[in-house]
């Protein structure tokens, strides 16, 4: 806590500029007060010296003042010459003569001089005193001298403010590299930030462009489809063969249950929810990509699915191993411009992901094949060996995300001219399946709605309309809502044995809403939710009700309501 | 033993200063010898310290044998004290000779035998006598003789010890020949 107070304090101290600026200069002015002080402390002293000196002479020169010593005088005086700061000295008579003198070269000597304290002039400390002799005064002793040279001062002070100079030098040298560090990384953050977004959108952008492969398949497919039931519908009205009514209404059926497929397919691959983690059986899931990879592969690539039996289950995010499976299915259609064999393989492997078991399955394809060169980079996201528009470069990226995030592994067998083997491990998850399939369910009695009265909540009314002929078809009595709302009130007013409502409804209520409010009006009540979203579809299975995806038969209609009153017991 | 030196090398200058002194007899007017002379007495008594209990009173110069001297150092002392006494000139004799005895300075200007004869009556006191050599009248306990044609000072500071007499430093430190 401390610590990181103290780094914010170091941060901000340093990415201030002028937090920095203005420590060196405080550091400098400080120095310079500290040293004007000194300086002025020493030039009193200096004051004072100057004045115990010309004291000492005056009181030496007496005698030789006194009787007309110049001699002696003179050796007082020159005694004084022994002090480098001497400038010059002088006695005077008390008749205010000269009386002797002596001074550096360059120094004039006054001719006369009347008594004063120390003072500093130009760099000389002057003072003249006068010379007494028990209250006889015999003149006056005038000497000067430089306060300091200033080639020892100077020397003095070099040395030192050397060191203050080198020190706020220091400072701000590392406060410019602190500063520019900080914007260094300030603007590393914000690359980092713009590239983590264009990431992000070229990811979808990725994702856009293996949908678009996806849904000009899935249109082919669903004209086609719409081609047989528009095309039988038309034959079944002109028939009057009930045999040949019946082989139309079949191929119908058959034509719109292959589109309800395509469209579970479509539901799961726009899934954008984040890694969501399940535990998926790869066999059969791989039977499901199948069709998803029929759909965006061209006609001269064929699919060859290789599966061992018994696989062990693994726990990924469904959508993100979809799209990891069509991202390699599509390199490896790219990869064989001339068309070939693209082989998916699965099977159990003990021990391989660093002792633990896992689950690999691999991408193989004839294709031109890659050097080390290629094969050392191509999990980078943007690298592509594709034209300009074709590749985003996302595509290995995504893959090598989503089986790290698995906790596998993913590898490279390639060889220019030898074909591309992509190895995906994913450790074996000890968890079981989530087995809430309708299909495990024992199959309902034929009579298992008979007599029932059930409430339906539908917003559209063709819906509405044909559900109810379902469950009348089932020997039920149906009450019709067309909103949570109205259903809640008929469920009020009316005795009713289990609701069948739809989820996504305009209103305050939905069909989620619906459910539970009467789970609070009756514990337990069976109520089975219908819906075309697969979203939605997980959040009302996560609470325990039976869901419906649609398109839905009458059989899986039977089956849902049949579990909830199962349920209910 | 002071002496041989230097009466040799300043041969000439009593004759001269004997001259310049009948001149300015005849003139009545003090000459720069007798200025010097007087001028050096008079500071004398700064350097010197008497004995405390030393008379009240004012504090007396004496001269023997030099008005002149006299003369310059009266106008010296007018209005001037010592230790807050007055000061006062008085010119002796040998007649006088008891006279002497109250004398702070006592200065032989001429007359070597009245010098031996005050010498002599002042024994042992506290009186600083003041002797001229180059006019006879050296053992006093500061002596002025000529040197280089400056007035210069001879001190005897045995004599000045058994007068108890006290020589300041800077005093000795201009004399140019010290007795102990």
């Amino acid at each position: 806590m401390s610590a990181s107070v103290l780094q914010r304090a170091r941060h901000a101290l340093f990415e201030q500029r002028w937090i920095t600026a203005a420590l060196a200069v405080l550091l400098l002015a400080t120095s310079l007060l500290l040293g004007w002080q000194m300086e002025r402390r020493e030039s009193a002293d200096q004051l004072r010296q100057v004045n115990v000196q010309a004291q000492i002479l005056a009181g030496s020169v007496a005698g030789a003042l006194a009787f007309d010593d110049k001699a002696t005088a003179n050796e007082y005086l020159s005694a004084l010459r022994l002090d480098e700061s001497f400038r010059g000295a002088a006695i005077y008579g008390a008749d205010g003569r000269l009386f002797a003198g002596l001074a550096t070269p360059g120094q004039a000597l006054p001719a006369r001089v009347t008594v004063h304290p120390p003072e500093i002039g130009g760099r000389k400390a002057t003072v003249v005193v006068p010379v007494i002799q028990e209250n006889l005064n015999l003149g006056t002793v005038y000497l000067t001298k430089v306060v300091e040279p200033l080639s020892t001062r100077i020397s003095r002070y070099a040395a030192i403010g050397f060191i203050l100079l080198f020190a706020a030098a220091l400072i701000a040298l590392l406060g410019a590299a602190s500063a520019a560090a900080a914007a260094a990384n300030r603007e590393l953050q914000q690359q980092v930030l713009a590239r983590e977004k264009a990431e992000s959108a070229l990811r979808q952008a990725q994702k856009m462009e293996a949908l678009g492969q996806l849904t000009g398949g899935v249109a082919h497919d669903f004209n086609n489809l719409l081609m047989a039931a528009s095309s039988g519908l038309e034959l079944m009205q002109r028939s009057k063969d009930a045999d040949r009514r019946q082989r139309f209404a079949e191929g119908i059926r058959n034509a719109l249950e292959r589109g309800a497929q395509i469209t579970q397919q479509l539901l799961a691959f726009s899934c954008r929810s984040p890694l969501q983690s399940e535990v998926l059986n790869v066999d059969r899931h791989i039977d499901d990509l199948a069709n998803l990879l029929d759909h965006s592969l061209r006609e001269n690539v064929s699919v060859r699915f290789s599966i061992a039996g018994d696989l062990w289950p693994i726990e990924i995010d469904v959508s993100q191993f979809d799209v990891a499976m069509l991202n390699l299915a599509v390199n490896a259609k790219d990869a064989m411009p001339q068309g070939g064999q693209l082989c998916i393989t699965a099977a159990n492997r003990p021990g391989a992901l660093a002792g633990t078991d896992a689950v690999e399955i691999a991408v193989e394809d004839e294709g031109g094949g890659m050097g080390a060169d290629t094969i050392e980079r191509a999990f980078e996201p943007f690298y592509t060996t594709k034209g300009p528009g074709r590749g985003t470069g996302l595509g290995l990226s995504q893959v090598y995300g989503f089986v790290t995030a698995a906790g596998g592994t993913v590898s490279i067998v390639s060889e220019p001219g030898k074909g591309t083997k992509v190895i995906l491990l994913v450790p074996r998850s000890h968890e079981q399946v989530d087995e809430q399939d309708q299909a495990t369910a024992p199959p309902p009695a034929e009579d298992a709605l008979q007599g029932l009265r059930i409430l339906l909540v539908e917003d559209d009314p063709n819906l509405n309309e044909l559900v109810s002929e379902m469950l009348e078809e089932q020997g039920s009595q149906v009450l019709r809502a067309a909103s949570g709302a109205e259903g809640l009130s008929l469920f009020d007013s009316n005795t009713v044995d289990a609701v069948v409502s739809d989820m996504v409804m305009p209103g305050a209520i939905g069909g989620l809403d619906l459910a539970r409010q009467l789970r609070e009006r009756r514990e337990g009540f069976p109520v089975v939710l219908m819906t075309g979203y697969s979203a939605a579809a997980g959040s009302a299975a996560a609470e325990g009700f039976p869901v419906l995806r649609k398109p839905f038969t009458m059989a899986a209609l039977t089956a849902g309501l049949s579990l909830a009153l199962r349920r209910a017991g | 033993m002071i002496g041989a030196a230097w009466r040799t090398r300043s041969v000439l200058l009593p004759a001269l200063l004997a001259g310049l002194w009948l001149i300015s007899g005849i003139a009545d007017a003090a000459t720069p010898e007798a200025e010097v002379k007087a001028a050096y007495l008079y500071k004398l008594a700064s350097f010197v310290q008497w004995p405390a209990n030393e008379g009240d009173g004012a504090f007396k110069f004496c001269v023997v044998g030099r008005s002149d001297v006299a003369a310059v150092l009266q106008q010296l002392v007018r209005g001037q004290q010592v230790d807050g006494r007055p000061l006062a000139v008085e010119q002796l004799n040998a007649a006088r000779a008891d006279a002497a005895k109250g004398c702070q300075i006592l200065f032989f200007g001429r007359g070597p035998d009245t010098a031996r004869t005050l010498l002599g009556a002042t024994r042992g006191l506290p009186v600083l006598t003041v002797g001229d050599r180059n006019n006879g009248t050296q053992g006093g306990v500061v002596d002025f003789l000529i040197r280089d044609g400056h007035v210069r000072l001879a001190i005897d500071r045995g004599d000045a010890d058994s007068r108890h007499l006290g020589l300041s430093s800077k005093l000795l430190s201009v004399a140019v020949a010290v007795d102990q």
